[in-house]
């Protein structure tokens, strides 16, 4: 039972930090709940000790059918145990999300006077905040005044700053007085307002008033100096300097290294004092130009003290919602900031101390783990040619960003290599190995977890039981192999899980006698326990909640399948198989007849009728197959299979959905391959890594095993390569909380159904009388009908039926629009674009798709192209593949976009007998002015899609668009030339234009095309007379620019295609002064709604997002 | 674990057999074996095949060679 508690307990603690997410309190609250935790603590360790001398175990509480009786004692200690638990993970988190602000002073304003208190010692030197008590009646206006103690760093002959021969940075002091600028607290600011004065201070001697309501409160607070305080977003992002360490191993790309480099000191202004830093790292990327590179690019770095400069930027959330949220995820990390530094901007030097011939080594178990993996790599390098030793650095070592940019193994690029592939697979493949894992589904085999570690142990275990070593001996060894490999493969939580579990297994089974069973579901919480109290915020981390889902469902749901699938004997067994065999035709072949309600009626028909026909034919005696069923397989085969899918059904389909967006089908058959495979691979590469390392002949082993693994890792290779192509890699809806929260009920139903319905229901229906049965029963289903209404009201409301709902995409250079309309109708205009040089980048794929799934949206009622260009239409192969669209419609100019091969080979493909099945064809249909689209009422106001261009006839021409709805409408221009807007105003009518919001003709960029040198002379003329005149005919309130990086589309012209933009931004201005000008470079994605009044207009940034660099998918794991 | 050992003895002594097979019948691997024999690792054509993998980590008493190559394309971002 004490096992039991400590489980729930952890469980709890978890549910605890999940709450603090959820609500979480100020930070004043930290130190009550601090307290509270210890007393907590301190009577739950005293109630168990009392309770294990009142209630000694006894040995029938784990028997399923053992009636439940109350025990007051008992249920009063786990009370005790679990609000311990909650308290405490709610405790932990609130202290990492709240910094501690350290109260300075209470301040009183009285008729123009300050009064403060004894001010207390700031601690450090800081900037300091003032947050506000009471209501600001009108403006404050005021001075802080004080002392800095200004450290400047004492340099050395070359200007550098320097360490003493300890490791401290040498700093000249100089006490200043700080004046301080002027305050500004706007009137009718609220209490609790923050205002963080950007000055440092040390000591705080005063308070000037320059202006103030009669009375006002507020306190004077020191925030702690976290690297956040000093980051900034867009245009008000300023240099720094950095004095630091780097504190983790430097990750390398081909065409980068990131560095994680903690901070002691920066000087935010420049000439300013340096101040000390607390908490949080910066992420430094640097570029292969800058001086030194070599230098930093290497295991080796790790622990220099570095100095260097550049822009500190805080990082962005997602632009669009469902794409992904880079800080959050640096904010998991415990990143406080970024900043790249380039050759021709930035200078970074490597600190030596003073009297020291080399920088500063790191910690010495970490420095031992970097340079045995660099050994290991240099036996790979040695031993197994491209790009399988890119795969084995990845799988052993943890080294997935040498993967970043290595292609398939049937790609062109082996064609010349010096070592050739074992066969010729073929030249016609562009796609990234990392890729083809992804969609296969094997890409779990990168994120070093607990198949790995699990090999490894079971690997060194055989090694010394090989040389008869006793287990009380070895197991410590053992243990300290799998610190060093989680070291050396970068400590990730699924690698951290998975060790912690292993070195609780090898301990409690070589000193305490106990087996695995036991110590996996113990292993599991108390892992994340261990993980979680260091770092509260993995707890919703992918990493962390993939890993341990995995080795939940193993645990929990492998045993249950079974018992299931089992019961498949015979004529039953065949009848499975020809369902599985259905199945997967519709997964590999027609992935959209998958997602169609009627395939899965049909399907349970299907299932109806051959276990019926199973049943008939046994009764008559026909078993061609005997008996022979699921049981009968090999249980190290059978016992896989239920492995495998109770992994599907406890992690991959719910989890993959809500945190990508995406299942990889093939994952659920390629594993059934590459698991074992990978256990070959692995086994093999760490003991050629291993034994390479030995001088003299261990080389040679190394190559000849190598060599064997060559065969082995390219059959695994090619496991990635042909499931991802037989395959899709589908989008699904992401699932809310509330779906999961089911689900997952549902599941723990499966698992426990018998203690639950034996050991608490069962005695309890016994008892019941007649209509207590019907009551309960009665109870149960409405239990699950309001659920259900619960979870459908839900997606109901995200359709948010009676409004025009449009968001304008975060796109780059390109267009994507969506459109839900008043009755529920789902539409999207144009499919952004797809750069395929210098790195991948397809919008439809990372921005379209995943707002589509956030929003449940799986179908659409139409997708409307407005022109040929592959910015708005290069996404559509994508689109294609993944979605059901009942209508693709265009203008004339668009219809030979359609005919690119990769886009007429999909819809042809859809005109195929089986799309008749699923209803998926796609019918097409060219627009012209005059028609009106979707239209319908709602509520009494008329909703419609007017097209106001081209004209019937233009084939040249774009789609220009307009929605109405009631009093409310938005002008869509589309790729409109300056000659094309012109003629529009020629020929539409001034009151058909009339519009509240106008997405603005051609990215602001129109006239790119006739541009060849510079701005053209008369550019800002012909911007004032037509796209001027455009849009003062709209009378808009807001013009929205779809606007990014122009680079990837318009090549060579990028950077007058800025000034450009630029240059319409301006006349926009001009034409409508009292208007919103915005943009998605700036703004993020935009989204407008109407209830047929009067829009509202939200954008995802408030300021402009700073041009960070994005951790790739390999460096975040999926 | 008897029964881990032994499949550990197996795999090791199958792979040594298929690897002595591959370096027997693959050019790459035996120039790779003579290459290391002869003292000249760096004219391995598995070595070669690696320049750009890693390249900070180089032969023993060899520079690396991080300077002097041209950085790839750069990686698709989220």
């Amino acid at each position: 039972m004490t096992q039991n508690k400590l489980i729930a307990f952890c469980y709890l603690f978890i549910i605890g930090i999940a709450v603090a997410m959820a609500f979480p309190l100020a930070a004043s609250a930290l130190a009550p709940l601090w307290l509270l935790t210890v007393l907590l603590g301190a009577a739950s360790l005293a109630a168990l000790a009392l309770l294990r001398k009142w209630r000694p175990p006894v040995e029938s509480e784990s028997v399923y059918d053992a009636p439940f009786r109350f025990d007051g004692l008992q249920t009063g200690v786990w009370a005790l145990v679990l609000v311990t638990g909650f308290v405490f993970g709610y405790t932990r988190y609130l202290a990492m999300i709240q910094s501690p602000d350290r109260l300075i002073a209470h301040v009183t304003v009285e008729d123009g006077r300050a009064m403060m208190e004894e001010p207390r010692d700031l601690g450090e030197t800081g900037f300091l905040a003032i947050r506000l008590a009471s209501r600001a009646e009108s403006e404050i206006r005021l001075r802080l005044v004080g002392e800095t103690d200004a450290l400047l760093p004492v340099p050395d002959a070359a200007g550098k700053p320097t360490l003493d021969a300890d490791g401290r940075w040498a700093f000249t002091q100089t006490t200043l007085p700080q004046p301080g600028n002027e305050i500004v607290i706007p009137e009718g600011a609220r209490p609790g307002t923050v205002v963080v004065v950007e000055q440092p201070y040390t000591r705080l001697k005063g308070i000037e008033v320059v202006s103030a309501p009669a009375r006002a409160r507020f306190d004077i607070v020191k925030p702690v100096n976290t690297v956040s305080l000093f980051a900034r977003h867009g245009r008000n992002v300023v240099p720094v300097r950095v004095l630091g360490r780097i504190t983790a191993d430097p990750w390398v790309y081909s065409f980068k290294t990131v560095l994680s480099i903690t901070p002691a000191f920066i000087q935010y202004q420049p000439d300013g004092p340096y101040l000390p830093i607390d908490r949080q790292t910066i992420r430094v990327t640097v570029e292969p130009d800058l001086p030194g590179y070599s230098e930093i690019a290497r295991s080796a770095a790790y622990g220099y003290d570095v100095a260097f400069g550049g822009q500190l930027i805080s990082p962005s959330g997602a632009a669009t919602a469902g794409s992904f949220d880079q800080a959050k995820y640096l904010r998991n990390y415990n990143i406080g900031g970024q900043v790249t530094l380039k050759a021709t901007q930035n200078a970074f030097d490597v600190i030596v101390p003073r009297g020291a011939t080399a920088p500063r080594e790191g910690n010495g178990l970490v420095e031992f783990s970097l340079y045995l993996r660099d050994e290991i790599v240099r036996v790979i390098k040695q031993t197994m040619p491209q790009p399988n030793s890119a795969f084995l650095g990845a799988l052993t070592l943890g080294l997935r960003y040498g993967m970043q940019n290595t292609r398939s193994i049937a790609s062109g690029d082996y064609d010349d290599a010096t070592v050739a592939p074992i066969l010729d697979f073929g030249s016609d493949s562009d796609e990234l190995i990392a890729d083809e894992f992804k969609a296969s589904g094997i890409n779990h085999v990168l994120a070093v977890s607990g198949l790995h570690v699990t090999i490894i142990t079971i690997m060194f275990m055989g090694i010394f039981t090989l040389l008869k070593i006793s287990k009380k001996v070895y197991v410590p060894f053992v243990v300290f192999a799998l610190v060093v490999f989680a070291i050396i493969t970068g400590a990730r939580p699924s690698t951290l899980r998975a060790v912690i579990m292993n070195s609780l297994f090898l301990l409690t089974w070589g000193y305490m006698g106990q087996g695995v069973r036991s110590s996996a579901l113990l292993g599991v919480p108390v892992a994340a326990f261990i993980i979680l109290i260091q770092n509260p915020a993995m707890a919703v981390d992918p990493s962390f909640t993939l890993s341990f889902g995995a080795i939940l469902s193993l645990a929990l749901l492998t045993q249950p399948f079974f018992d299931l699938f089992k019961k498949a004997q015979g004529n039953d067994f065949i009848a499975l198989c020809i369902l599985v065999a259905v199945l997967t035709w519709v997964f590999a072949a027609h992935w959209l007849l998958a997602t169609t309600v009627r395939f899965w009626i049909l399907f349970a028909v299907l299932a109806a009728v051959l276990f019926g026909l199973s049943k008939a034919l046994t009764k008559h005696g026909f078993t061609p197959i005997g008996n022979y069923g699921f049981a009968d397989i090999p249980v190290g085969i059978s016992g896989f299979i239920a492995a495998q899918f109770g992994m599907q059904i406890g992690m991959m389909i719910p989890l993959s959905a809500y945190y990508f967006y995406r299942w990889p089908v093939a994952g659920a058959y390629a594993n059934l391959l590459a698991i074992p495979l990978v256990g070959v691979v692995l086994q093999l590469s760490m003991l050629a890594g291993l034994i390479g390392l030995i001088p003299g002949i261990g080389i040679y082993i190394a190559l000849f095993l190598n060599a064997a693994n060559w065969i082995f890792s390219t059959g695994f290779l090619l496991i990635g390569r042909y499931f991802s192509s037989w395959f899709v890699y589908p989008f699904v809806t992401k699932p809310t909380l509330a779906w999961l929260f089911a689900y997952y009920a549902c599941c723990a139903l499966f698992v426990w159904w018998r203690p639950l319905w034996y050991r608490h229901a069962r005695p309890v229906w016994r008892r019941a009388s007649a209509s207590a049965r019907v009551f309960s029963v009665a109870a149960l289903l409405a239990v699950v009908l309001l659920a259900a209404c619960g979870l459908r009201a839900q997606k109901t409301a995200m359709l948010d039926e009676g409004r025009l709902d449009v968001a304008v995409l975060s796109v780059g250079y390109g267009s994507g629009i969506y459109v839900g309309t008043p009755d529920g109708k789902s539409i999207l205009i144009d499919t952004a674009f797809v750069q395929t040089d210098r790195g991948r980048r397809n919008d439809a794929e990372r921005t379209i798709m995943p707002f589509l799934c956030s929003r449940q949206i799986k179908r659409l009622d139409a997708l409307i192209l407005t022109s040929g260009a592959p910015e708005h239409t290069a996404g559509l192969p994508t689109l294609l593949e993944y979605l059901d669209i009942d209508e693709l419609l265009y203008p004339a100019s668009a219809a030979s976009a359609l005919d690119r091969p990769e886009i007429a080979s999909i819809l042809t493909e859809r005109t195929a007998f089986r799309h008749h099945l699923s209803d998926t064809e796609i019918p097409r249909r060219v627009l012209a002015a005059g028609e009106r689209l979707f239209e319908t009422e709602y509520d009494g106001k008329p909703f419609a899609i007017e097209v106001l261009g081209p004209a019937a006839g233009d084939a040249s021409a774009p789609l220009t668009l307009r929605l109405v709805y009631g009093d409310a409408s938005l002008l869509l221009c589309g790729e409109l030339t300056f000659a094309q807007q012109q003629a529009l105003l020629d020929r539409v009518p001034a009151d058909a234009l009339a519009s509240d919001v106008v997405i603005a003709p051609a990215h602001g960029t129109a006239g790119l095309d006739e541009v060849t040198v510079g701005m053209p002379n008369d550019y800002d003329t012909r911007l004032a007379t037509v796209t001027g005149e455009l849009l003062k005919r709209s009378g808009a309130d807001t013009v929205i620019y779809e606007f990014g990086n122009p680079r990837p589309v318009v090549q060579d012209k990028y950077k007058i295609a800025v000034r450009l933009h630029g240059a319409a931004k301006r006349a926009a201005e001009e034409a409508l002064p009292d208007a919103d000008i915005l943009a998605t470079d700036i703004a993020g994605s935009i989204t407008l709604l109407t209830d047929g009044t009067a829009w509202t207009v939200s954008t995802r940034f408030l300021t402009e997002a700073g041009d960070t660099d994005a951790p790739t998918s390999l460096e975040v794991g999926w | 674990m008897e029964q881990g050992s032994r499949s550990l003895m197996i795999i090791l002594c199958v792979a040594l057999v298929l690897g002595a097979l591959v370096v027997g019948f693959h050019p790459a691997y035996r120039n790779a074996l003579l290459s290391i024999a002869g003292g000249h690792p760096e004219e391995s054509p598995i070595w070669q095949a690696n320049r750009d993998y890693y390249p900070d980590v180089s032969l023993p008493a060899a520079p690396a060679a991080a300077e002097a190559e041209a950085p790839a394309a750069p990686a698709e971002s989220l």
